[in-house]
């Protein structure tokens, strides 16, 4: 694949000598989006920190934007991650001792680049929190703390955004609209979109991807 | 932002226990400083006062007194001795100097000492206003005593009995100032120096004043405010003898001697001590023994410091390794940001520098404030030059040993933060 961001096959993770993980294949071009769709239990979570090269690969084949994943060190996964890789979290993890626009300005700093005041308020005007720059995270609703975490993965325009269920806690307006932040960003900046989620009201816009089940019966 | 921001902001976070431990650094910072300096000072002080003279010849009693009283001014003298001993000691070949010091009065409590230009002169005392004194009664002050007495030039100042503040005023023979020195950080700063002559001529006319009075007196005719007065011509019996036609037996409280040869440190002392009725003692020698006797309190004095020290390592290392718990979380999503392991170690050090760092210039600012009271309130420690902060390069160390111990605590969560697997500390969340 020429333009191929993820090549994904015969990738398996075990945790205690017990296989919780098994993708047969898995290939995204850049610029197309996916869901990875399972229910709870099933490795989306496990699946997505192997992307963002948070676990190591223990069996199979797995390259990244055309880098072969076991081949990297600590220090190579930590720089891929922070200038080809975001990640809006299913619990978000924002800093919470920081403002929003902090969160955003961090994010810039610890992947090496230097601060764009401009695009941080763009993103924050566009997840409707451009008047709320200076507020602190404890300081929002559950569902604005979302879109801070998703303006922060988008921040540094990377070529991959993965998604921990970016949509569970919202409501359908605000979940259409986290959405097409989502998908906005990802083509404006050329990013492939990956989403792992069971809320199937994504599926309607999103094609999937990797369809994950339970351990016990997994299958692509 | 950078690493120092987002530290404070941490720090700002959790602002009570950071002040807390930050306080409780500085304590230890302050107290071990605040030692140190005042050990560094005293030493440097009594290094200075007694330097340069090999012997001090007195009436017996402690030699340590005797140079305590003779050099340092801050005992009373174990006596007099004959103002013959002066004559004596000059034409010894051993000898290359002697300075007579004659002591009993004060102005204000600072002592008034009998003496001559050479005493003057081997502390390096210049003057910074009028002459040296070459008459009886004239007086020149120490910068100090100056100051503090708010005496000029030209002015008039009657001493008082003893050598402490508080007796009885001489305003029979009053002091004129003619010289004031500038300050030499010595000793000779809280003096106040006049020809030995003013000495006699002051307790001679003391005593035909006090004679002249009714007032009461024992039956043998020694009267009884004699008090810490050491001053020779004060002995009534030889006043009596005096006034009856003899010459006066003129008496000092002490020689200061420097010697010609290093021999004479194996003879003259030993020739004085058992060939006369006076003692020879050595500065640098009980210098020596007053530091040992002294050291033991200091020692502990440090060791208490040392244990604040401790205990604010203990108190930040609890207060760090608490806060980095807390935080796991966000050093693993600062991981996931794309913070390489590095970075991590460099943000926690950050942090414990900047508490380390701050309670450390806070204690180091304590103890210098303290010192700066400590001289404003104290005349002792005034002398000792507290009031004027100075910092030596040995003052730092409390300052690298608090930035040393916040490193310290910091490291063990910082390792732990370091080698901590992101995806699982993500997971337990």
């Amino acid at each position: 694949m020429a333009d191929a961001l993820i090549e994904i096959d015969n990738l398996r993770h075990s945790i205690g000598g017990r296989d919780i993980l098994s993708v047969p294949a898995l290939h995204l071009a850049k610029g197309q989006h996916g869901l990875l769709l399972g229910p709870s239990g099933s490795g989306k979570t496990t699946l997505l920190n192997l992307l963002a090269g948070l676990l190591p690969v223990m069996a199979g084949s797995f390259k990244l934007l055309g880098q072969d994943m076991r081949q990297l060190g600590p220090a190579g996964l930590d720089r891929l991650r922070a200038h080809h890789i975001g990640i809006v979290f299913q619990q978000l993890h924002l800093i919470e001792a920081v403002s929003i626009a902090d969160n955003l300005r961090l994010a810039q700093t610890l992947a090496g680049h230097a601060v764009d005041e401009a695009v941080i308020k763009e993103l924050l005007s566009r997840v409707g929190l451009g008047d709320r720059a200076k507020a602190r995270p404890s300081d929002l609703s559950q569902g604005e703390r979302q879109r801070v975490a998703v303006a922060r993965a988008l921040v540094n325009r990377p070529a991959l955004l993965l998604a921990d269920e970016p949509t569970s806690a919202l409501d359908d307006e605000n979940c259409a609209a986290a959405l097409d932040l989502l998908l906005q960003q990802a083509d404006l900046s050329g990013a492939t979109l990956l989403i792992a989620t069971h809320d199937q009201r994504l599926t309607a816009r999103v094609p999937v991807a990797l369809r994950l089940t339970k351990p016990e019966g997994m299958a692509a | 932002m950078n690493m120092l921001t987002l530290s404070l902001a941490y720090l700002r976070q959790r602002a009570l226990t950071s002040l807390l431990n930050l306080l409780l650094l500085a304590l230890g910072v302050a107290t071990i400083s605040f030692l140190l300096m005042l050990d560094r000072r005293i030493e440097d002080r009594l290094a200075r006062d007694v330097a340069g003279f090999d012997m001090v010849v007195g009436a017996k009693g402690s030699p340590l007194q005797l140079v305590m009283s003779a050099l340092l001014h801050i005992d009373t003298p174990t006596g007099n001795v004959p103002l013959s001993a002066l004559d004596t000691l000059r034409a010894n070949r051993l000898v290359r100097e002697v300075v007579p010091v004659a002591l009993g009065d004060n102005y204000q409590g600072y002592r008034i000492v009998g003496t001559e230009p050479a005493y003057i002169n081997h502390y390096g005392g210049k003057l910074a206003q009028g002459q040296l004194f070459a008459q009886p009664m004239e007086a020149v002050l120490g910068a100090t005593a100056a100051a503090t007495a708010g005496l000029k030039i030209g002015d008039s100042f009657a001493g008082s009995h003893g050598l402490t503040a508080g007796g009885e005023a001489h305003s029979f023979a009053p002091y004129k100032v003619v010289g004031i020195l500038a300050s030499t950080g010595s000793v000779l700063d809280r003096l106040v120096l006049t020809p030995v002559a003013s000495v006699w001529a002051v307790h001679e006319h003391h005593h035909h004043h006090h004679d002249g009075d009714d007032h009461d007196e024992d039956a043998d005719g020694d009267h009884d405010h004699d008090h810490d007065h050491a001053m020779a011509g004060a002995d009534h019996d030889r006043d009596t003898k005096e006034e009856a036609g003899h010459e006066p037996h003129r008496e000092v409280t002490a020689l200061l001697v420097r010697y010609a040869t290093p021999l004479a440190a194996a003879r003259l002392p030993r020739e004085i001590n058992t060939g006369t009725d006076m003692q020879a003692a050595s500065p640098a020698t009980e210098m020596l023994r007053l530091r040992s006797l002294l050291g033991i309190g200091v020692d502990t004095m440090k060791l208490f410091g040392g244990v604040l020290v401790l205990a604010a390592a203990l108190g930040t290392f609890i207060a760090l390794a608490n806060s980095l718990q807390e935080r796991r979380y966000d050093l693993a999503i600062m991981r996931t940001l794309g913070a390489t392991r590095s970075r991590i170690l460099g943000q926690i050090l950050t942090e414990a520098l900047l508490v380390g760092g701050a309670g450390a210039l806070l204690g180091f600012g304590l103890a210098h404030l303290g010192m700066v009271l400590m001289g404003r309130f104290s005349a002792q420690a005034r002398d000792l030059g507290l009031a004027v902060p100075s910092m030596g390069l040995v003052d730092l160390w409390p300052l690298a040993l608090a930035l040393g111990t916040a490193l310290l605590a910091a490291l063990l969560p910082a390792i732990r933060a370091y080698r901590g697997d992101v995806a699982r500390m993500l997971a337990q969340r």
